[in-house]
C-alpha cells in the first residue's frame, strides 16, 4: 500500500505543481495561453526525462523504495525553495514602472525561464519515483510481474494526478490560496519522503528535511503577490485568489478604486469612483454610446435590455445610465468568476439605482449564457478581453458574433472593448481581423473608436440598420459628457466599416489570435 | 506638477465638452478652421485638459508615467488624422513656446525631465528584454545543473541503497 500511496502522491504533486505553478506565476507574468503552454510543456518534458532517468537508477540500486523516498524528499526541498524564489526572479527580471505594453514581451521569456528553473527540477525528481516504485514492487513480490506492477503503480499515479487537477484548482486554491497549497504540497512530499527513506536522526536525509522546513519559513509570512507590480500612489485594499485568477483591489489617494487581475501593471479590469457618471479618459465612457447607437426600441414601451458579458465590478452601468438618460432599461451581467463578484460587491459596490437595474449571472461562460438568452436584446457589451492580450478565443470568432447578432433586436448594438498595443492597420492587424469577423454577421454597420491615452478601442456593430453618423452621435451625447469622449467621436479617431482585407480569419475552427498576439509581444510596439 | 498645470490651463481657459470638440473638429474638416492654428490647438489642448480636470486625477497622473507635454501631443494624436500627427506635434510644441506665460516654463521643463526619465526607463526595459530573452536558456542550464546536483546527492541520502553499484540479477 505504501508504494501505491507514494505513486499517487507523486502524481498528485506533479499535477498540483503544474496548475499551481501557473497561478503562482500569474501575479507577475499573467496566465495567457502561452504561459499555460510554457508550463505544460516544461512539466511534460521534465516528466519524460525524470521517468527515463528513474528507470536507469532503478536498475542499479539495491533499495529503490528508499531512493524513491530520497527523490520525494529532495523534490519537497526544491518546491520549498521555489515558492520564495519566484517573486525574487520576477523582481529581478521586470523593472519598476512597467506598462503592459512594455512588459508583454518580457512575460514569455520570464514565464518560460521561471517554469524551467523552478518547476522542472522537482517534477523531474517526482517523475523518477514511478519506475523506482515499480522496481521495488517487483522485487518485494516474487509473484508479481513487471507489467502488473507497472499497471498498478501507473494507475495509482493517475488517480493521484486526478486529485491534483481537481483538488488544486477547485478546492485548494479557493479554500487555502496558491502559496499555502504549495507549502502543504512541499510538506506532504517531505513527510512521505521521510517515511520511505527512513533516515537516521543525524543523517543527510534528516538534514535535507530540516533544510526544507527552514526554506518554507519565509513562505509563511506575508504574501508577496499582494504587492506585485503595485503602481506608485496606490494601496492594496483586498486580495483574493480564485480558481480562475488572482484578484486585487487598489485604492488611490482620490478615493478611486481599481480591480486588477493577475499581472495588472498599469491596467484595470474595473474602476470605481463614487458619484461619478463618467470616468474621463477611460474606455468605459464609450459604453454611453451603445444606447445612442441602438436608439429606443421601436413602438413599444418595454424597458431596453442590455447584456454585459464580462461584468466584473459593473463599471459599465454608470456610462450606460448616462447614455440611456430618461429611457427605462435593465441590465444582465455575466461574469465567469463568481468569487470576483463577491469581492466587487464588498469593495466596489454599485450605486443603488444601478444595483436595482442589474441582474447578475455568475459562474458560467459568456457565450453559453448568451446562447441561452431570450433574445431581442437592445445592446450587448462584450468586455471580457483580459489585460489587453488574454483574449478568450471563443469570444472572438465569426460564429460567436453570429450568435450575438441573433440575440439582438433589429437595430440592436454589439459593443466590444478591444485592448491592443498595435496601431490600426499595422502589423498583425488584430483590430482589422476582429472588424472583419464582426462584419461577417453585421455587414458594413461596424465602427471602431480609438480611445485616446489608452490601448483600448471600442467597436460598435449594429444589426440590420446603418450606423448613426458621428455628428448625430455627438448631438445625442448627454450633457456634461467629457471632452475625452468627444475626442473618440472625431473622424481621425474612428475606423469605418470593414477593412479592405482581413489579415487573418477568426473562426471556431481556426483562431490564430494567441499566436498573432505573441508576434506583437516579441515585436514590441 | 504636470497634471496640476494642465488642470490650471483648463480652469483658466474654460473646458469644452464633448459636443463642442466634435463641432470644432467638423469645422476643421469643412476647411473653416485651420487645425494647426493656435486657437484650434488651444481648444484641443483644453479638451485634453478637461479630460483630466477632475479633482484627484492628479494623483493618478503623478503615479503613472505621464508626459505633461505629451498631453498636447496626445491631443494631436487624439484629434487629427495620422497624416497630421507630425505637424501637430510640432505645432503644439511651438504653441507652448510661443505662449509667453511664465507659468508654462515648469510645464516645458517637466517635459524635458519626463523625456529624460522615459529614456532611462526605456533603456532599462530594453535591457530587461535581453535578459528575459536569455532567461529560458539560463533557466535550462540552471535546471540541468540542479537536477545533476540532485543525482549526486541521492546516493548520500541513501548510503545503504547501493545506488553506486549494479545489482546482481
Amino acid at each position: 500500500m505504501l508504494t501505491l500511496f507514494a505513486a499517487a502522491l507523486a502524481g498528485f504533486a506533479v499535477l498540483t505543481l503544474e496548475i499551481l505553478g501557473v497561478h503562482w506565476l500569474a501575479p507577475w507574468f499573467g496566465t495567457s495561453a502561452l504561459v499555460w503552454s510554457n508550463q505544460i510543456g516544461v512539466v511534460l518534458l521534465a516528466m519524460a526525462v525524470g521517468g527515463w532517468w528513474g528507470g536507469r537508477v532503478a536498475k542499479r540500486c539495491k533499495e529503490p523504495l528508499r531512493v524513491a523516498g530520497a527523490a520525494l524528499l529532495l523534490s519537497g526541498l526544491l518546491v520549498a525553495l521555489a515558492i520564495p524564489a519566484l517573486p525574487a526572479i520576477a523582481h529581478w527580471l521586470l523593472p519598476d514602472g512597467l506598462s503592459l505594453d512594455e512588459a508583454a514581451r518580457l512575460f514569455l521569456g520570464g514565464s518560460l525561464g521561471s517554469a524551467i528553473l523552478l518547476f522542472a527540477p522537482p517534477v523531474f525528481l517526482m517523475s523518477m519515483v514511478s519506475p523506482l516504485l515499480v522496481e521495488a514492487r517487483v522485487r518485494e513480490r516474487e509473484d508479481e510481474s513487471a507489467g502488473q506492477a507497472a499497471g498498478e503503480i501507473g494507475a495509482a499515479g493517475t488517480v493521484g494526478s486526478l486529485l491534483g487537477v481537481f483538488g488544486s484548482s477547485l478546492v485548494a486554491i479557493p479554500a487555502l490560496g496558491t502559496r499555502p497549497t504549495l507549502v502543504a504540497t512541499a510538506v506532504l512530499l517531505l513527510v512521505v519522503g521521510l517515511v520511505l527513506l527512513r533516515p537516521k536522526p543525524r543523517s543527510a536525509g534528516s538534514a535535507t528535511a530540516a533544510l526544507a522546513l527552514l526554506a518554507l519559513t519565509p513562505s509563511l509570512g506575508s504574501d508577496p503577490a499582494r504587492e506585485a507590480h503595485l503602481p506608485e500612489g496606490s494601496r492594496v485594499l483586498a486580495v483574493k485568489e480564485t480558481s480562475i485568477q488572482h484578484l486585487r483591489v487598489l485604492e488611490w489617494e482620490d478615493g478611486q478604486r481599481w480591480l486588477q487581475m493577475n499581472e495588472g501593471l498599469d491596467s484595470y479590469q474595473s474602476v470605481w469612483f463614487p458619484d461619478h457618471r463618467f470616468f474621463p479618459g477611460g474606455y468605459y465612457d464609450l459604453f454611453a454610446l451603445a444606447p445612442i447607437y441602438a436608439g429606443p426600441p421601436a413602438g413599444d414601451a418595454r424597458a431596453a435590455q442590455v447584456w454585459i458579458l464580462g461584468l466584473a465590478a459593473g463599471t459599465a452601468m454608470r456610462p450606460l445610465a448616462a447614455g440611456f438618460g430618461e429611457q427605462d432599461w435593465q441590465a444582465t451581467g455575466v461574469e465567469i468568476d463568481s468569487a470576483l463578484i463577491e469581492l466587487c460587491r464588498e469593495w466596489m459596490p454599485l450605486a443603488a439605482e444601478d444595483e436595482h437595474r442589474l441582474s447578475r449571472i455568475s459562474g458560467g461562460d459568456a457565450r453559453a449564457w448568451l446562447r441561452a438568452a431570450p433574445g431581442e436584446m437592445d445592446c450587448i457589451l462584450l468586455d471580457a478581453y483580459a489585460n489587453q492580450f488574454e483574449i478568450p478565443l471563443h469570444l472572438a470568432t465569426e460564429e460567436f458574433f453570429a450568435e450575438a447578432h441573433a440575440a439582438l433586436r433589429d437595430g440592436g448594438v454589439l459593443a466590444i472593448n478591444l485592448g491592443t498595443s498595435e496601431e490600426p492597420g499595422s502589423r498583425v492587424g488584430f483590430v482589422d481581423a476582429l472588424r472583419a469577423a464582426v462584419g461577417t454577421a453585421f455587414g458594413e454597420s461596424v465602427r471602431v473608436h480609438r480611445v485616446a491615452r489608452s490601448r483600448n478601442h471600442v467597436l460598435f456593430a449594429r444589426k440590420g440598420r446603418a450606423l448613426p453618423s458621428l455628428g448625430e452621435l455627438a448631438e445625442a451625447l448627454p450633457a456634461g459628457a467629457p471632452a475625452s469622449l468627444g475626442g473618440a467621436l472625431l473622424a481621425g479617431q474612428t475606423l469605418e466599416g470593414l477593412p479592405a482585407e482581413a489579415p487573418f480569419r477568426l473562426t471556431d475552427d481556426r483562431n490564430p489570435l494567441a499566436l498573432e498576439q505573441a508576434r506583437v509581444w516579441w515585436g514590441g510596439r | 506638477m504636470g497634471g496640476a498645470l494642465v488642470v490650471r490651463l483648463a480652469k483658466q481657459q474654460g473646458a469644452p465638452d464633448a459636443r463642442q470638440i466634435v463641432a470644432h473638429d467638423a469645422a476643421v474638416r469643412r476647411g473653416e478652421v485651420d487645425p494647426l492654428e493656435t486657437p484650434s490647438i488651444n481648444l484641443y489642448l483644453q479638451a485634453s485638459a478637461a479630460a483630466e480636470a477632475r479633482e484627484g486625477i492628479d494623483a493618478r497622473l503623478a503615479a503613472l508615467p505621464n508626459d505633461p507635454y505629451g498631453e498636447a501631443v496626445l491631443v494631436e494624436w487624439c484629434c487629427w488624422d495620422p497624416a497630421y500627427y507630425e505637424q501637430g506635434q510640432a505645432a503644439a510644441k511651438s504653441w507652448l513656446i510661443m505662449h509667453n506665460d511664465p507659468g508654462f516654463t515648469p510645464y516645458v521643463q517637466a517635459r524635458a525631465d519626463f523625456l529624460a526619465d522615459r529614456a532611462a526607463h526605456q533603456l532599462e526595459v530594453n535591457e530587461a528584454g535581453v535578459l528575459a530573452g536569455a532567461f529560458p536558456v539560463l533557466g535550462l542550464v540552471a535546471a540541468v545543473v540542479l537536477a545533476w546536483a540532485c543525482q549526486r546527492i541521492l546516493p548520500s541520502l541513501t548510503p545503504m541503497s547501493g545506488l553506486d553499484s549494479r545489482v546482481d540479477p
